[in-house]
């Protein structure tokens, strides 16, 4: 099977309702998206499907095969994403292990909404489960990242 | 943080100053071995000049692994930017006294800066001092006449060296025994908040947890154990299993099966497969109502553990007219760790190797000794990122069937649970109840206390403890001798009921039900005496307490208390737990009968404080973890199950529930002992949520989780 993944076209050899999440971290060995509860109630899995957050837990890597996929591997390549960057200026992380799905889902909110309403940042972001309790510092940052981005897009 | 740091790499840099400290705890091991005296090494300074720190403690996301460097670098002069860090290997000279006569190498209670600070102040000093008279006698100066600063010693002639330059000539003097210390009015890193060192990797998904162990040849594990409390393998058909392409083994164990496979995903379709039968347990009928039963009958029991006894509360109570009387209680919860419990193991050539997300590695390691009939020097244990630890990864019931799988596979092995085997198989924070009394005169004249509860501290303390009164008594902490309010009868009493369910330390432990128990009353009180809440916690308090004083007064003051907004109600608690004393301050709104907390302002006092910043998110990261089990967190049982399975029915606290913010206040007491803080958050708030609710709908929840209680209320 053939996979776009961050930009390179992968072969894997798996069966083909393996979830993309474990063919990420047990073969390609991208294990910055985490397992957290495998019925996508916790989004530590989340990833990009064309740009969109997208589960990874619970999609048969067949329904993606010739999309793009974007992990938190491929999300800072050239340099740190903004959302990264407030992640770092808000010190966010605490066990950290949530993270890189909570980054996945901000980014793709951006992307969708550059100017979101607190409203907007509980509809994209409650999927996404913390258990140290970041939620404030999470809601700082996605709004600092998205005034960074909206400064860059030079209003 | 991007480099792999690993004990070998520590300690083989040629050329690199490693400062060998002695701790003041019992060694009870042989040290010598091929490494020899390095092996007590904190620090080493590489030629490249990056200042390398081992910690002893794990990093579960409470920041220490930046608060422990900032002491070292501290003292050493260190440039921040320099610093790397990771946690130590198993090892004698990284265990600490945190258990007494029992040398662990362990993170939890809240002690890690309490145990480590001044090992840590003593290898940066050390440090520091070898590196100015490794300079001093290059330049042929005297040692006086050096400073350091920022990874450089420098001399009013004009000489500078780095320290990297000079860890080599410095490595070859003896380290000093009493190095001069700095004065903290002259700390520029303690007390501030650098950048932590792990929020690179953590932003960039490189930061390597348990589940993220990578080795050559390795393969995976998912294990099933008896779905009821206590049952044993019994038989265990496998076929189906087996026919699963990727399956290379079922491997059936006293109490738990495993299928191993070339990756996990296999693996866990394999336990699905697997048909077990399990053999009859004697905790079959554990379920809501015999828990419920059990506690209820300690709070009625004749006999009970006296825990404190001030006055007479009893004749008091007996004689007065109106007692008010409540009973509160809490279920069971688990600590749900984010990420799935899993230990990586590989046994060969007589060695065994774990790499592992612990609190606990001296335990993983004398274990695995035991499993392999090792000795202990054949077993390596390597610590990772913990993603989330709570108290969960204090015990070794996950780490003990990682060895005996590896045990049975030629290879390496990545053991993971699902979240559903992790969900029905905690060590939970267990269920207590409370008899809560009070004669109420002019003023809070007596206050009887009956907790009963199972002792939390029995699965995990030697027996020879159980019977020791400061254990006996353990499950009422935070009610005794800690609770400042002044009470002229006061008793507590402890009744102990045995549940057989597996319990653990939940963060905060007893403290995570105490101070919901006290506080709420005490709310109750204020009622009945229709004083207001702030009020009559200050007359309890008196003159003797101004530390607890000077933390509520702040809480009501940054809260604004008494002023919310219209549709806004408040509600307020005060506790001291691990040596810290938060209050804090709930603003909340009811939504449909549904509590919506918008605004939780927290006054700390944690004696000094390393960290600010970690110090406001581990305030902000309790009070939310605190109030998810409070909203709706709770592990039922029936027919000895639990049925509870996941995060759809074991809901945590999401985006759209938490409060907005969390303002943390920070007091400090110059000279007060060093605090904790990565629970401290957790007790005040439940109470102090409860006590809104009451402000805003006259409902008293007695009862958590806060959900299930005001839906019990409106039927």
């Amino acid at each position: 099977m053939k996979l776009n993944v961050n930009g390179e076209s992968v072969e894997v050899e798996v069966s083909e309702d393996t979830p993309l999440l474990w063919v990420l971290r047990d073969h390609l060995q991208l294990t910055g998206t985490k397992f957290g509860c495998g019925v996508a109630q916790c989004g530590a899995c989340t990833v990009h499907l064309e740009g969109a957050p997208l589960r990874s837990c619970v999609t048969p890597v067949h329904e993606v095969v010739d999309k793009d996929i974007t992990t938190i591997e491929g999300v800072g390549r050239d340099g740190l994403n903004p959302v990264q960057q407030a992640w770092i200026d808000h010190a966010v992380p605490q066990c950290g292990y949530c993270q890189s799905g909570q980054i996945m889902s901000a980014i793709a909110l951006l992307r969708f909404k550059p100017d979101p309403t607190d409203d907007d940042i509980d509809a994209a972001m409650s999927g996404n489960i913390c258990r140290c309790g970041t939620y404030p510092r999470i809601r700082k940052a996605i709004q600092a990242a998205a005034a960074q981005l909206r400064e860059a897009d030079g209003e | 943080m991007e480099d792999t740091l690993t004990r070998r790499g520590f300690l083989q840099g040629l050329g690199a100053l490693i400062v060998a400290v002695q701790l003041p705890i019992p060694s009870t091991e042989a040290q010598a071995s091929a490494e020899g005296t390095t092996l007590n090494a904190f620090v080493a300074i590489h030629p490249n000049g990056e200042v390398w720190i081992q910690i002893p403690s794990s990093e579960m996301g409470q920041g220490i692994s930046t608060a422990l460097p900032q002491i070292v670098a501290e003292e050493l002069d260190a440039d921040w930017a320099s610093i790397r860090v990771m946690t130590a290997d198993e090892h004698v000279d990284f265990r600490g006294n945190l258990i007494p006569f029992n040398p662990r190498q362990m993170t939890g209670g809240s002690l890690s800066i309490a145990t480590w600070a001044e090992p840590m102040r003593q290898a940066g000093a050390a440090a520091r001092e070898m590196l100015a008279l490794a300079a001093a006698q290059r330049w042929g100066v005297a040692v006086e006449t050096c400073t350091t600063e920022r990874g450089f010693v420098r001399h009013s002639a004009g000489h500078e060296a780095a320290y990297g330059d000079l860890a080599s000539e410095a490595s070859r003097l003896k380290a000093p025994r009493r190095p001069k210390r700095k004065d903290p009015a002259d700390y520029t890193l303690v007390g501030h908040s650098p950048p932590r060192t792990d929020l690179l990797a953590k932003v960039t998904g490189t930061a390597e947890f348990g589940a993220d162990v990578r080795l050559p040849g390795m393969v995976y594990a998912c294990t099933l154990a008896s779905p009821v409390l206590g049952a044993k393998v019994a038989s265990v058909e496998d076929a189906a299993t087996r026919a699963i392409p990727g399956v290379r083994d079922v491997l059936a164990f006293d109490d738990f099966v495993a299928v191993v496979a070339d990756s996990w995903w296999p693996a866990k379709q394999g336990v699905q497969a697997l048909e077990v039968l399990w053999s009859e347990s004697p905790h079959a009928a554990v379920d809501n109502a015999f828990i419920a039963a059990a506690l209820t009958a300690g709070l009625d029991a004749d006999k009970a553990v006296v825990g404190a006894k001030i006055g007479k509360a009893d004749e008091v109570l007996e004689a007065a007219s109106d007692p008010l009387e409540a009973v509160y209680e809490v279920p069971h919860v688990d600590h749900a760790t984010m990420e799935p419990l899993n230990c990586t193991v590989q046994i060969s050539d007589g060695h065994c190797e774990i790499w592992v997300g612990t609190q606990g590695q001296t335990q993983v390691r004398k274990r695995a000794a035991g499993f392999t009939g090792f000795k202990l020097e054949d077993v390596t244990v390597h610590t990772t990122f913990l993603g989330g630890g709570f108290g969960r990864r204090g015990r070794m019931d996950f780490t003990d069937q990682a060895v005996l799988i590896a045990k049975r596979v030629d290879a390496p092995v990545q053991m993971l649970w699902t979240r559903e085997e992790g969900i029905r198989h905690g060590f939970y924070r267990p269920a207590a109840m409370a008899r809560m009394r009070a004669s109420v005169g002019d003023g809070l004249e007596a206050l009887s206390i009956r907790v009963a509860c199972d002792n939390v501290n029995h699965g995990f303390l030697p027996r020879w403890t159980h019977g020791v009164k400061i254990i006996k008594v353990n499950p009422a902490e935070g009610l005794m001798g800690e609770s400042p309010y002044q009470v002229p009868n006061k008793r507590v009493e402890i009744a102990h009921v045995p549940l057989h369910i597996p319990i653990g330390y939940w963060r905060a432990v007893g403290h995570s039900y105490t101070a919901f128990f006290n506080e709420c009353f005490i709310d109750e009180i204020a009622h009945r005496l229709e004083q207001d809440p702030v009020e009559l916690r200050r007359s309890l308090l008196g003159n003797g307490h101004p530390r607890f004083r000077a933390v509520l007064d702040r809480a009501v003051e940054e809260s604004g208390w008494g002023s919310a907004p219209e549709g806004r109600f408040q509600g307020i608690a005060l506790h001291e737990s691990f040596g810290s004393i938060v209050a804090e301050v709930a603003e909340i709104s009811m939504e449909d009968g549904v509590p919506r907390v918008h605004r939780v302002t927290a006054a700390v006092d944690c004696g000094q404080v390393v960290n600010p910043d970690t110090v406001r998110a581990q305030i902000m990261g309790g009070v939310i973890f605190g109030l998810s089990a409070a909203m709706g967190e709770r592990i039922d049982f029936d027919g000895g199950e639990v049925r509870q399975a996941n995060f759809y029915d074991y809901p945590i606290l999401r985006m759209n529930q938490s409060p907005a913010e969390v303002d943390v206040h920070i007091i400090e007491t110059p000279g007060a002992p060093v605090g904790g803080i990565g629970e401290v958050g957790v007790p005040p708030i439940a109470p102090a949520v409860c006590n809104a609710i009451f402000a805003a709908t006259g409902i008293r929840i007695r009862s958590l989780p806060i959900d299930a209680a005001l839906t019990a209320e409106a039927t």
